[in-house]
C-alpha cells in the first residue's frame, strides 16, 4: 500500500515538471509550392536562399560576359556609354547585395540551426521576411531593366546618384532594393546572433560562430542605405524626415576626405563607409564624435543610482528585474529575493 | 598641364560637379577630386616626356573619355610656355572687358530716350 502511494506521488510530480505544449489549431501540412511559399522552416529558407542567388549569380554572370565583350576589342561599339554603365552597374549591384550577402545567409539558415541544435532560428517567421524582402529587392532592382536601370555603378557615390546627375527612376529602384536587401540581411543576421554567439563558440566550435561573424557586417548596411538615400536629396518618396540632411553629400560641407569615395576598391564596402566618416555616418556606434553620443556616453559613465531594495535579486545585480537578467537569475530567484 | 621638369608641383583639387580622381600612374597614386572639398597632393617628375592618365572614379557616361596629359619640359621651356599662356589670358580678359564695356555703352545709350 505504502509502495503504491509512493509511486503515484512521484508520477505526479513527474507530470507536474514536464514541459507543456499547447496547440490552439492543427493545421495540415501545406504540400507542393505552398509549402515553399508559406514556409517558416530554415531549411526550406535556406534553400530557397541559395536558388535565388544562384538566379541572381547566373544574371550577374551573364552582365559581366556582356561588359566583357564590349572591353574585348578597342573602341567596341557593342554597348553604348549608356548602356554599359547600366550593365556594370547592375551587375556589381547584383554581385554585392544579391549574391555575396544573401549567400551566407543561405548557408547560415540552412546550417547553423542545425550545428547549434536549435529547433529553428530565434523567429522563424521573421526570418521568412528576411527572404522575402531579399528576394522583391531584387526584383525591383531588376524591374528597372523594363524602363531605365541605375548607372552610377553599385556603390552609387553622391553626387553622381544625385537626383541631380542620375535623373532616372532606376537610381530609385536601386535605393528601393538596397533599403529592402539591406533590412532583409540585417533582420536574418540579428536571427543567428539571437543564438548567442558566445555559447555557440563555447559550446559548439568556431563553425556557427564563423557564420554568425560573417554576418555582422550586415548590421552595418542601414548606415550605407541612409546615405545613399540622403543622396537624393531628401526629396525622394522613400526619404523620411530624419534621413533629409545630405549625410554623405560632399559639398554639404561636413565630409571627411575619405568619404567622397575612395581609391581602393575595398573602402567602398558598407563597413568601412561607416567607419571612417565620423560624422557623417548615421548609426550612435559609429558617430563617436558626435555631440549627441558624447553625452551619452558621459551619461552611461555617471554612477547609476542605487536601486530600491524591492528590485534587489539573489543575483546579485542591484538592478535586475526578472526580464533583464536571464539566464543568470531566473525568474523565481528574482521573485523569491523580492 | 605643363610642368617644370625636377620641381615639384603642388596639386589642389577640387570638383564642381562629381566626383573625380586625378590619376597619372607614371606620377603617383590618385587623389580623389571632390566636389565642396579641395584634396591636394604632389609629385615631381624627373624624366621629360608626356604622361597619361584617366579619370579614376566613376563620373557618368563619359567616364572612360575623360583623360589626363602631363607635359614635363625643363624650366626655360616651362617658363617660356607660362609666360604666353599669361599673355594671351590677359589678351582674352582685356577683349572681354572692353566687349563688356561697349554692350554696356549700347545698353545705356538705347536706354535714355
Amino acid at each position: 500500500m505504502a509502495i503504491t502511494s509512493d509511486t503515484e506521488t512521484t508520477t505526479a510530480r513527474r507530470t507536474l515538471a514536464r514541459p507543456q505544449i499547447l496547440s490552439h489549431e492543427a493545421r495540415p501540412e501545406a504540400r507542393g509550392w505552398t509549402s515553399w511559399i508559406t514556409t517558416t522552416d530554415h531549411k526550406k529558407i535556406g534553400i530557397m536562399y541559395l536558388y535565388t542567388v544562384l538566379a541572381f549569380f547566373l544574371l550577374g554572370g551573364v552582365e559581366a560576359l556582356l561588359l566583357r565583350i564590349q572591353l574585348g576589342a578597342p573602341d567596341n561599339t557593342f554597348l553604348s556609354p549608356e548602356k554599359y554603365n547600366q550593365i556594370f552597374t547592375m551587375h556589381g549591384t547584383t554581385m554585392i547585395f544579391l549574391v555575396v550577402v544573401p549567400l551566407w545567409a543561405g548557408f547560415a539558415n540552412y546550417l547553423v540551426p542545425l550545428m547549434i541544435g536549435a529547433r529553428d532560428v530565434a523567429f522563424p517567421r521573421i526570418n521568412a521576411w528576411s527572404y522575402w524582402m531579399f528576394l522583391f529587392g531584387g526584383i525591383a532592382l531588376y524591374a528597372s531593366v523594363f524602363f531605365q536601370p541605375p548607372e552610377a555603378g553599385w556603390f552609387s557615390y553622391v553626387p553622381l546618384s544625385s537626383k541631380e546627375y542620375s535623373p532616372s527612376d532606376g537610381q530609385d529602384a536601386w535605393i528601393y532594393m538596397v533599403h529592402l536587401t539591406g533590412l532583409s540581411s540585417m533582420l536574418g543576421a540579428d536571427q543567428l546572433h539571437r543564438h548567442d554567439p558566445q555559447h555557440a563558440r563555447a559550446r559548439h566550435g568556431l563553425g556557427p560562430h564563423a557564420a554568425v561573424r560573417v554576418d555582422d557586417p550586415d548590421l552595418r548596411v542601414p548606415d550605407r542605405a541612409r546615405a545613399v538615400l540622403a543622396g537624393r536629396d531628401g526629396d525622394d518618396a522613400a526619404a523620411g524626415p530624419q534621413l533629409r540632411h545630405a549625410l554623405l553629400r560632399p559639398d554639404a560641407g561636413r565630409a571627411r576626405r575619405c568619404c567622397g569615395s575612395t581609391s581602393s576598391g575595398s573602402s567602398a564596402t558598407p563597413r568601412s563607409t561607416s567607419s571612417c566618416c565620423p560624422r557623417s555616418a548615421s548609426s550612435p556606434r559609429s558617430c563617436r564624435c558626435s555631440p549627441a553620443s558624447r553625452s551619452s556616453a558621459t551619461r552611461r559613465s555617471r554612477p547609476r543610482p542605487p536601486a530600491s531594495p524591492s528590485s534587489a535579486c539573489s543575483c546579485g545585480r542591484t538592478t535586475c528585474s526578472p526580464r533583464r537578467c536571464r539566464p543568470s537569475c531566473s525568474r523565481s530567484s528574482c521573485s523569491r529575493a523580492s | 598641364m605643363v610642368v617644370p621638369l625636377g620641381m615639384t608641383v603642388i596639386l589642389r583639387i577640387t570638383s564642381d560637379d562629381v566626383a573625380h580622381s586625378w590619376w597619372i600612374p607614371a606620377l603617383g597614386g590618385k587623389m580623389d577630386a571632390v566636389p565642396g572639398y579641395v584634396n591636394k597632393t604632389w609629385f615631381k617628375a624627373t624624366k621629360v616626356g608626356t604622361y597619361r592618365g584617366q579619370c579614376a572614379e566613376l563620373c557618368g557616361r563619359n567616364h572612360a573619355n575623360m583623360t589626363a596629359r602631363v607635359r614635363v619640359v625643363p624650366f626655360d621651356e616651362y617658363k617660356a610656355w607660362f609666360d604666353r599662356e599669361a599673355a594671351d589670358i590677359k589678351v582674352a580678359r582685356d577683349e572681354g572687358a572692353k566687349q563688356r564695356a561697349e554692350i554696356n555703352k549700347q545698353e545705356s545709350t538705347t536706354q535714355t530716350p
